[in-house]
């Protein structure tokens, strides 16, 4: 088996596509009326770089990559891959998927299972009018991108699920193209092999430089894949970017709660500190980065392990809340402690010791990390 | 798309043209003349129909013997079903056997079987019945109660194969839940089993009784000698001069329409309840190991009967027929005629009749309706599955598909006469015609038949062809054809059985050169039924379970191959 790391990488491209979506909505018509899977979806892949679409099921990331694989026709809206155009509602433009010359890995992988490791991979070559060497030369390269060139003449129902998976990866790149579309590639998988599959997937997109569109709902593999995130909630992109900008300082209260564990702690805004403002909560006040409106009532934000054990004596201070342990449970690595005040709860992640329940605690959280929303009609996040 | 507009044509052609001949002749009273040739419409035959109590008549019968034979196949069906997938009778494979064994045997033939088993003059059990001294037991098969009888026996192995399966899948946790609770086997049966299979059983109900109402075979065979008729028979009589004088298409036609209206508004109660059914979790996803219900002291006395029953349903029958294939003229059986035996009437099949036209014909025509029958239905379902138009448009190819559900196979042969008499197409008279009023015949089911495996296809398979750069025709013929191999032999071979048995079709379309097996056993029956008819059915009966043996085959052998394959696969990756 030959390692990725000695292959040479696709010869010929002298411009990686960016994918580009502008404005793409789309309603379904069934028998109780239209509903609106996508409302102005718009956004911007960079060239060579991963782009990922996250979101809670049926929030429309799906179908909006179905839309630029030409397998879902929007509404409206346009669609560019580098410099074609190949959706365009106003000028009647619609490429069918066979002519978009993209790559796709499937959620289901989609193997044939009527032929072999190596007829599925051929498969896209058919219509490139290649010679023979030149073909079975093709096959071999994409087989041993994935590391199963000895499995070439294997029939495809008898692959394990990483081995489909790696076909899969194996016959969306064989024609080479510039652009890749993953529809949730590693959620069929465990938990090892994902983790496997995931570092191999990001190796590969960079040893290639293709331009990569991928669709998940766990948040994990989109913060650990992507260059770009576009987090995407009913039908509508909230908010793109990188994994870190997203996660520790996020614009929306959407990203803060969907990222991740989160803290939204009900308070009133009382005064300012620096930059930001400090909002008063049952168990203190904290100073923190104010996101959103200018009204009073406010949810403080922050992230359970972004919180430390505080000495008693710092009680008071602009990062510092007390109350009483509710809940404890030990995780091995870091505890989970619930903590209560006035009816209200946080959950903090403290490594180290494990408080005893009913103890009294003072905890800091870093001001750096803490956000202050305007507060949702929605019940706080324990 | 063009092929969705051409498979919407070729459908309406197959059933739209001839219904709306139908319903033009219905208007036409001039008996002798084909409605081209009728010059004034006319609402006599209708007058005709509704004033003439002999219509009346005809409605009791044709209901009486619908929900008799109804009653008595789903009654044995699911009876059987219980026995065999939910008990711990004795012999279970035997008796499956047993039970299905009546589907290779053409209801034409199944009746001619127990016309020589009980008819009032000699058949052997009534004589047998009069040798015990047991007159009074005697049964005469020529009346209603003997078309129900013999309706319902070869009914129930029909109506097994549909019930069986329900019964198969129910999740056994429910009827021990009720035996914890204290109920016993009866008891359980009919509080929990029976209810929960409720709208898998109604379904099965309406469908069989779509089914009686407009067969053939029996009442043809065993009802006009007898003089019962039923809507089927009447328009079989109808239009054959030798039954009343002129043939009169308009009465056939006015007739017909009753009978396509009563089917079809069963056919659209049968739609109802399948949707209304799909909402009832009787099958979920979830696996279990089968357990069966101790019969205990029952065991025996209840193994004892299910086969006796099953000999009365497939072996007496089978075995009196290839006894009378076997005799020069009618002895019942007995080691003293054994010494007559001989195979005379085999030899003389195939020297003195057009026996081999006959065979090549069967077979040409049943193959030719098998692979077009298939083929267009492969091609409606991907289309109502996966075609890229509007749901509104696929739902409607659906229906238009279908719709020959609802016609009964006489009165497509009716209209199929009409049509091929109208239209400038010379095939009336050959067995061309026949193929295709098989396509119409069959098309509803065999179209169900390829929905349900191409729904086993995930799009996914399709789609990933597309971003590989091929379109529709291509990615149909690559990937979505050959995965639907299984299915299509399949649905392939289901067609040409049923075809091979279809008698009701063929029987108002053949002429002498286009006999077919079907007609061909049926024109001897009209010559009495001797023992040359009774070679013929034994020949047609082997046949169709030579068939009906060829799906497992092709299966085992499909699986073997892929064996194959895996193991020269094996040493590539060492």
């Amino acid at each position: 088996m030959s390692s990725v790391h000695d292959h040479p990488a696709w010869s010929g491209h002298e411009e990686i596509e960016l994918i580009f979506a502008n404005e793409l909505s789309k309603a379904y018509t069934g028998e109780r009326g239209s509903v609106r899977v996508l409302n102005a979806v718009s956004f911007e892949a960079a060239p060579g770089s991963v782009f990922t679409l996250l979101g809670p099921s049926g929030c429309g990331k799906t179908t909006t990559l179905r839309c630029i694989a030409g397998l879902e026709q929007p509404d409206a809206g346009e669609i560019r891959l580098g410099d074609r155009k190949v959706f365009s509602s106003r000028e009647g433009i619609q490429l069918g998927a066979e002519r978009r010359g993209l790559g796709m890995v499937f959620q289901s992988y989609a193997i044939w299972p009527h032929m072999t490791v190596g007829e599925n991979v051929s498969y896209p070559l058919d219509g490139l009018k290649l010679g023979r060497a030149e073909r079975d030369s093709r096959v071999q390269r994409a087989l041993d991108l994935v590391g199963l060139a000895a499995l070439v003449d294997r029939p495809a129902p008898n692959l394990s699920g990483g081995q489909q998976q790696r076909v899969a990866l194996a016959r969306a790149l064989v024609a080479e193209p510039q652009i890749l579309l993953l529809d949730e590639p590693l959620s069929n998988l465990d938990a090892k092999l994902r983790d496997q599959m995931r570092r191999e997937i990001k190796r590969l997109q960079r040893r290639l430089g293709v331009t990569a569109l991928f669709v998940t709902h766990d948040q994990e593999e989109a913060l650990a894949l992507s260059d770009t995130i576009a987090l995407m909630n009913n039908g509508e992109v909230v908010e793109v970017g990188p994994p870190r900008q997203l996660y520790d300082a996020p614009m929306h209260r959407f990203t803060a709660g969907f990222l991740g564990l989160a803290n939204f702690v009900p308070g009133t805004v009382v005064g300012e500190a620096g930059d930001g403002v400090v909002v008063e909560t049952a168990f203190g006040r904290f100073a923190g980065k104010r996101r959103s409106g200018a009204a009073p009532a406010a949810d403080l934000f922050f992230r359970p392990h972004k919180a430390s054990l505080a000495a008693d004596d710092r009680a008071g201070s602009l990062d510092v809340g007390t109350g009483t342990v509710a809940e404890t449970i030990f995780l091995g690595e870091t505890n989970d402690v619930l903590v209560e005040r006035d009816g209200q709860r946080v959950r903090l992640r403290l490594p180290g010791r494990l408080p005893r329940e009913g103890e009294r605690l003072s905890f800091a959280v870093d001001p750096e990390f803490s956000l202050v929303f305007e507060r949702s009609s929605a019940p706080p996040a324990a | 798309m063009l092929a969705f507009a051409a498979t919407v044509l070729v459908l309406a052609y197959l059933t739209l043209v001839p219904l709306a001949l139908l319903v033009y002749g219905s208007f036409i009273d001039e008996p002798g003349r084909l409605p081209i040739e009728a010059s004034a419409l006319s609402l006599q035959n209708y007058v005709q129909v509704v004033t003439d109590p002999a219509t009346y008549r005809l409605l009791a019968n044709t209901a009486v013997f619908t929900i008799g034979a109804t009653a008595l196949g789903i009654g044995l069906a699911v009876a059987f079903a219980w026995l065999i997938e939910r008990t711990d009778i004795w012999g279970r494979n035997l008796l499956l056997v047993g039970i299905v064994v009546p589907m290779a045997i053409p209801n034409m033939i199944y009746s001619s079987a127990w016309i020589l088993l009980l008819n009032p003059q000699n058949g052997w059990i009534n004589d047998l019945l009069r040798q015990a001294g047991l007159g009074w037991l005697t049964f005469n098969i020529y009346s209603l109660a003997g078309m129900i009888l013999v309706q319902g026996l070869s009914l129930a192995s029909h109506a097994y194969l549909l019930v069986a399966a329900p019964f198969k899948m129910l999740d056994p946790t429910w009827e021990e839940q009720s035996a914890i609770a204290g109920k016993g086997v009866a008891a359980t049966l009919w509080r929990v089993t029976l209810p929960s299979l409720k709208p898998a059983l109604l379904a099965a109900i309406i469908f069989f009784t779509v089914v009686n109402m407009e067969t053939f075979d029996v009442p043809g065979t065993i009802g006009i000698p007898a003089q019962v008729n039923v809507f089927s028979t009447m328009i079989y009589a109808a239009t054959q001069p030798e039954y009343s004088g002129l043939p009169d298409y308009g009465l056939a036609s006015t007739l017909s329409i009753v009978l396509l209206l009563a089917a079809a508004c069963l056919i659209w109660v049968y739609q109802r309840q399948t949707r209304h059914a799909k909402q009832f979790v009787t099958v979920t996803g979830k696996s279990f190991r089968p357990r069966r219900i101790s019969l205990g002291r029952y065991r025996l006395p209840l193994t004892a009967i299910a086969f006796a029953v099953v000999a009365a349903i497939s072996l007496l029958p089978v075995l009196m027929l290839i006894w009378r294939s076997l005799m020069p003229f009618y002895m019942a059986p007995s080691p003293k005629a054994l010494g007559l035996v001989s195979l005379k009437a085999y030899v003389d099949l195939f020297a003195g009749y057009d026996l081999g036209q006959v065979l090549r014909n069967t077979a040409l025509m049943s193959i030719t309706a098998g692979i077009a029958t298939t083929l267009l239905a492969a091609l409606v379902a991907w289309l109502v599955l996966r075609a890229p138009v509007p749901a509104g448009w696929r739902s409607m190819l659906n229906r238009l598909a279908f719709l020959p559900m609802a016609i009964p196979s006489i009165v497509i042969g009716l209209s199929f006469i009409f049509v091929y008499l109208t239209l400038p197409i010379p095939i009336y008279g050959t067995i061309w015609i026949i193929a295709i009023a098989m396509v119409t015949k069959y098309i509803a089911f065999s179209s169900g038949m390829m929905m349900a495996a191409q729904m086993q296809i995930s799009p996914e398979l399709e789609e990933a062809s597309r971003l590989a750069g091929a379109g529709w025709g291509r990615t149909y013929r690559r990937i979505t054809f050959p995965l639907l191999t299984a299915a299509l032999v399949n649905c392939f071979l289901w067609v040409v059985i049923h075809v091979v048995r279809e008698l009701a079709v063929a029987v108002m379309l053949y002429s002498s050169r286009s006999a077919v097996l079907s007609t061909k056993v049926w024109s001897l029956w009209l010559g009495g039924w001797g023992a040359q008819p009774s070679a013929l059915g034994v020949l047609t009966i082997l046949a169709l379970v030579l068939l009906l043996g060829l799906p497992p085959t092709v299966i085992r052998l499909r699986r073997k191959l892929r064996d194959l394959r895996e193991a020269a696969a094996v040493p590539a990756e060492a």
